[in-house]
């Protein structure tokens, strides 16, 4: 085969190959898991919504449902994905202005810490009032 | 210096589309830890694989043949030293004129692959065609910019490592890629004014241009000639942005 003959073919492991690599390609990684799983929840929120169908059983049901403990830690499960997502998707809209894309590494972990207080606060404010 | 037992991964294969589909060998020898990887590739050809295929040309980082993966991460064979892989300090530039003070007797392992997003014309050697073809649109001018707007992207030496590194680049075979997008920017910025900054612009300002990077910024950890490839599509993007909303270029706001 000469130069230029095999033509190559979009290769999308790349994505998720963080071997070698560093803080930025994580960060990437963790964007895409996260804007994955979102895309999940959405189906999955359409999903256990549709019980209001049901009428006010249904509805009654799905507060039982919502205040039960797999519910609860689902949420928590939920608000880091959002967390880590929406925040280190702050820290994109400003790096791909070039605002401080010099940074971007020190911003992800900035973000991160940030998302760790808000979902340290949240994961009480969802879970204190089951434990009691 | 110290001798190392050094074992070889090398992911051989004849053509093909990319890096993957080919197969790893394994081969064992001594090498001194002052040899750059091109030496350690030199003995193996002179030894258990004449038939190897790699890149090389200048042996001092001015170039850009001699790319390749290292344990995942891009590197020029020329730059990497025996001692700085069994030391474990591939995040250096160089293992040259370093000490790494390794023990008597010591052993490393290293996995080489050839770079990934280009197709391969056999076991390390990687086609830089399609590469040369994105920077043929861009216009990029390889001449050292003179006089006060100089800037550090005419350091780049094409060698293909951000390409590599760039996950989008694996993914969107359209997308121009770090290396043309820099060398774009360093066009526009280049006092002598060749080329047509239109055709530049035009090209960066497309779905396949800088708007498809996704800020990983691989592509400037991973450039050996200390260019920053990411910094250049930003500030690319600003100038678009810009040029978008009608304000002057070069005004402060």
């Amino acid at each position: 085969m000469s130069e230029g003959e095999a033509r190559r073919r979009p290769d999308w492991r790349a994505w998720f190959a963080p071997r070698g690599r560093r803080t930025g390609m994580w960060a990437f990684v963790l964007n895409r898991i996260t804007g994955l799983l979102l895309l999940a929840y959405v189906f999955v929120h359409l999903a256990v919504l549709s019980v209001l169908f049901q009428g006010p059983a249904g509805y009654d049901r799905l507060v039982r449902w919502m205040s039960s403990w797999p519910f609860l830690l689902f949420d928590v499960a939920l608000v880091a994905v959002l967390l880590v997502h929406g925040l280190n998707g702050v820290r994109l809209v400003f790096v791909g202005l070039g605002a401080g894309s010099h940074r971007q590494r020190e911003w992800f972990w900035a973000a991160m810490a940030a998302a760790a207080a808000v979902f340290a606060y949240t994961t009480y404010l969802i879970l204190a009032p089951a434990w009691r | 210096m110290a001798e190392v037992e050094l074992t070889v991964r090398v992911l051989r294969g004849p053509a093909r589309a990319s890096a993957a589909g080919g197969r790893y060998e394994t081969y064992t020898l001594r090498a001194d830890a002052g040899w750059s990887l091109l030496d350690v590739l030199e003995a193996l050809q002179a030894g258990p694989a004449p038939d190897l295929m790699y890149r090389h040309s200048c042996h001092h980082a001015s170039c850009g043949t001699c790319a390749l993966r290292v344990d995942g991460r891009e590197r020029l064979a020329c730059l990497t030293t025996v001692g700085q892989i069994a030391a474990g300090r591939l995040g250096e530039r160089t293992g040259h004129g370093k000490d790494y003070r390794l023990p008597r007797g010591a052993r490393a392992a290293v996995t080489l692959e050839p770079l990934r997003s280009f197709p391969v014309l056999g076991d390390l050697a990687a086609d830089f065609a399609e590469f040369f073809g994105k920077l043929d649109a861009v216009e990029a001018d390889l001449v050292a910019a003179r006089g006060e707007e100089a800037t550090h992207f005419e350091h780049c030496i094409t060698c293909g490592a951000c390409m590599s590194a760039c996950p989008i680049v694996a993914s969107d075979l359209e997308y121009l890629g770090p290396a043309p997008l820099a060398l774009a920017l360093r066009g526009l910025q280049d006092p002598t004014k060749t080329g047509s900054d239109a055709r530049r612009l035009a090209a960066a300002d497309q779905p396949h241009g800088v708007w498809r990077c996704h800020h990983v910024f691989e592509c400037t950890a991973a450039c050996p000639a200390g260019v920053d490839p990411g910094q250049a599509l930003m500030e690319l993007r600003a100038r678009l942005v810009r040029r978008r909303l009608g304000w002057r270029e070069g005004a402060r706001r």
